[in-house]
């Protein structure tokens, strides 16, 4: 019916899986969904209609799925099947153009190369690694061109912009760029926050205590300060994109301390401070699509002010540039429990009513309190006062005592300021900035110190001071250790609590071994022998203790990645659970921003009622965690069970 | 304003400003041509269609004035609006915008007919296409 220029121009909008459907329509369809010229005009259409492409990795099935949907009517969306079934979900989607899609691999972090792969989901068996390119690196951008359907994938680095072509199937070194007088590139921001648009690039740079945006030109050594800020945002490391509106606005997000930076300030977003559960939910991109709407996506750990995912958060929203930020309501409340509980305390036992555990104060109060001056020393106290109660119930209420943590973390985001000339008097800037829970209780301390004599002496405070050496006391490094082999060998790791009779500590460790282990660099599929781990007779403090210590431990060798705890929890479901909340809560969120971290919660309700001894013939270790991941999917999904990011999926062609 | 008079396969004659007449860019040509003096013939266009697809530019033109206060919202509600149809009238729809080269439109409904495709299998497609063929001829 159709002249066959009409009928080109209406396959020309089908997408991936419907033009794969199409081919087998008639063979003229096939003819020309094959041909050059149609991906050549894909190429071109597809720039006016963006899709999203929306990664996701399922813990439980531990695999990923891709999925593409058209945010403006949040209806087409497309399953794509993976590149092929071994395909491992450290490939995380970093850029698409021309219907090809660009993966990085995000487990890299021992490696001294950054590795890419391309991938074109109309063809089986397309996918193919970059060669590496050192240094290593996760972000990239492509472009394809329309003449000869190359593909070119540009990639920063503190030096320049490496480019890869796919005509010559090599890296080069794009350009150079030399920031304008006194301005350094940021280099230590979610390695490397930029934007390609057209010819231009733009980064994140600093000086000082400025920071702004740098445009640099492709191709030439030109490079200029887009925008600058006059206050560089206490937690730079934790930029996550830049993002251009079609108004010219330039956009930073800062993400976990809840901080949107437009040209000439820095806005607090409300209630944006601590997500909760796994921060890899990073702010990946945004795009400007039809009718200059601009849609922001972003992961729902996020908890994205504007939601692409109309099912999960009802109605679309706009992005008005003007106005201000809407956000869905928070998804994971903290909720404090309002029951009496027991805890355990030394020997004894104590109740505690958790009504009493002190309550921050409301996070309005700290906003724009003047940094000097009489209200602020009264926030100071306010402060150090909570700090000091919050201290002295930690270890009988930790739960929920910890359940206020992101709270506390709340505060320090909305006192930078202070903090910042806190500390410099207190001369610890050389220390990392951002206050976790222990420094908190430093701070607190060379506040005290410090101020004695003008903090009212009926406030004054002498909080817990956690030693560092806690941290380095000998029984928690060699379990840590002894945890994350059994981690790096199975991805899983038991840990057992037995009753509390049970020895302290394990007489069987192979110390050199260990130590030789904080030494080796980490590898891909390094493979290390199982390990199971007796915590002993630890009280849920201590295990939590070693968690972290773990944690640290291989963050600085750069081992861990991913961690998967399977907590069997034997007599007391409490203790795991707790640990396991206050570290999900807590350190990870900021000490592994950039990485995955999975956990899965066990606890009575789960299938572990065998325990496994070396005793009995129990089931494999395999075997039980089959069982449990076969228990755990016809749950109701835990809400750490899965991480989505999202890439916008430009165009949908037939490459060949 | 300049008046244009388009005819159409009915032989049903619109009088449209000539504004609204050059969005189409065959129309354009034809003026060009021939001027203004003359209706303007659509032998390929119905009536129905053809009043459809000026309703269709009248709507956009008005949006794009600058004392416009419809959002992009409105628009979008009326495309999609526009678009429901029954498959004939959409099909009838592409080939008159393809045929009077207007290019908003003709994306428009190519595109609600590649989202009808999307979910087909192809032997419905294919019947779907043919079958448009069978009620034309």
């Amino acid at each position: 019916m159709f002249p066959a220029d009409v009928e080109d121009r209406i396959l020309v909008f089908l997408h991936v899986k419907a033009l794969l459907r199409a081919r087998s329509v008639c063979h003229r369809w096939k003819v020309v969904i094959d041909s050059k010229e149609f991906a050549k005009a894909k190429v071109e259409t597809s720039r006016q209609h963006p899709l999203v492409l929306e990664c996701t990795q399922h813990v439980q099935r531990h695999c990923l799925s891709l999925r593409i949907y058209n945010p403006f009517t949040g209806d087409d969306a497309t399953v794509l099947p993976l590149p092929d079934p071994d395909f491992l979900p450290n490939w995380e989607p970093v850029a698409s153009a021309g219907g090809l899609l660009c993966f990085s691999d995000r487990f890299l972090s021992g490696a001294q190369e950054g590795k890419f792969g391309v991938w074109n989901p109309l063809k089986r068996n397309s996918f193919v690694e970059l060669p590496g390119i050192s240094p290593i690196r996760f972000k990239a951008n492509m472009k394809v061109s329309a003449d000869d359907l190359s593909y070119t994938i540009y990639s920063p680095t503190g030096g320049g912009i490496d480019v890869f072509d796919s005509l010559t199937w090599s890296w080069r070194r794009h350009q150079e760029y030399s920031p304008p007088d006194g301005w350094a590139l940021w280099m230590r921001s979610a390695p490397y926050t930029w934007l390609l648009e057209g010819s231009t690039a733009y980064f994140v740079g600093v000086k000082g205590q400025q920071f702004g945006v740098i445009g640099c030109e492709l191709g030439s050594n030109r490079c200029w300060i887009e925008h600058e800020w006059n206050i560089a945002p206490d937690n730079m490391e934790l930029l996550q994109a830049i993002v251009r509106h079609d108004n010219g606005d330039m956009i930073v997000f800062i993400s976990e301390t809840g901080f949107v930076s437009r040209p000439g300030s820095l806005e607090r977003v409300h209630n944006f401070v601590c997500p909760q559960g796994s921060f890899r939910g990073e702010l990946i991109t945004v795009f400007t699509g039809i009718q200059h709407k601009s849609l922001y996506l972003c992961t729902e750990s996020l908890q994205s002010w504007i939601a692409l995912r109309s099912s999960r958060y009802g109605k679309k929203q706009a992005f008005n540039p003007g106005g201000k930020m809407k956000r869905p309501p928070m998804r994971h409340k903290v909720e404090r429990p309002k029951k009496v509980i027991i805890v355990e305390e030394g020997m004894g036992r104590r109740f505690v009513n958790l009504k009493e555990v002190p309550t921050a104060p409301p996070l309005e109060f700290w906003r724009d309190v003047p940094p000097a001056g009489h209200e602020f020393w009264v926030a100071l106290c306010e402060l150090a006062k909570f700090v000091k109660e919050y201290f002295a119930m930690e270890d009988c209420a930790m739960t929920t005592v910890r359940a206020q943590a992101p709270l506390v973390r709340g505060y320090m985001a909305m006192l930078p300021k202070a903090l910042v000339s806190l500390m410099q008097e207190a001369r610890c800037r050389d220390k990392e900035f951002w206050p976790d829970d222990y420094k908190l209780v430093d701070i607190a301390k060379r506040m005290c110190d410090k101020y004695d004599a003008m903090i009212p002496p009926e406030i004054a405070v002498q909080p817990k001071h956690v030693e560092e050496e806690d941290f380095t006391a000998k029984e928690y490094p060699y379990r840590a250790c002894k945890i994350l082999r059994g981690f790096l060998g199975e991805r899983t790791i038991q840990l057992h609590v037995p009753q509390p009779e049970t020895a302290f500590y394990d007489d069987n460790i192979d110390l050199e071994a260990l130590a030789s282990w904080e030494n080796k660099p980490w590898k891909k599929n390094h493979i290390l022998e199982e390990g199971q781990v007796n915590c002993g007779n630890d009280s849920s403090h201590q295990l939590e203790l070693s968690i972290i210590y773990m944690v640290r431990t291989s963050l600085a060798s750069g081992g861990l990645d991913q961690l998967f705890l399977l907590v069997e929890a034997t007599s007391d479901a409490n203790r795991p659970s707790t640990a396991l909340a206050s570290v999900s809560n807590g350190f990870f969120l900021h000490h592994c921003w950039k990485r995955e971290m999975v956990i899965w919660k066990g606890g009575k309700d789960l299938p572990f009622s065998e325990r496994r001894s070396a005793e009995t013939k129990g089931p494999s270790l395999k075997k039980q965690k089959n069982k449990f991941l076969k228990h755990s999917s016809k749950k109701k999904s835990y809400h750490h069970s899965s991480n989505c990011w999202t890439v916008p999926y430009v165009g949908s062609a037939a490459l060949q | 304003m300049v008046k244009v008079t388009l005819k159409s396969a009915e032989g049903d004659v619109f009088e449209v400003d000539e504004e609204l007449a050059l969005e189409s860019l065959m129309v354009k040509n034809m003026i060009e041509d021939v001027g203004l003096d003359s209706a303007i013939s659509l032998p390929n266009v119905s009536s129905t269609i053809l009043a459809k697809v000026i309703e269709y530019i009248k709507f956009h033109m008005d949006a794009q004035k600058d004392g416009s206060k419809k959002t992009s919202e409105e628009i979008k509600a009326f495309d999609d609006d526009f678009v429901n149809v029954g498959i004939p009238t959409l099909f009838e729809m592409v080939l008159a915008s393809n045929y009077l080269n207007v290019k908003s439109l003709l994306s428009l409904t190519c595109n609600t007919v590649a989202n009808m495709i999307k979910t087909k299998p192809p032997a419905e497609v294919k019947e779907m296409f043919t079958s448009a063929k069978q009620a034309k001829a």
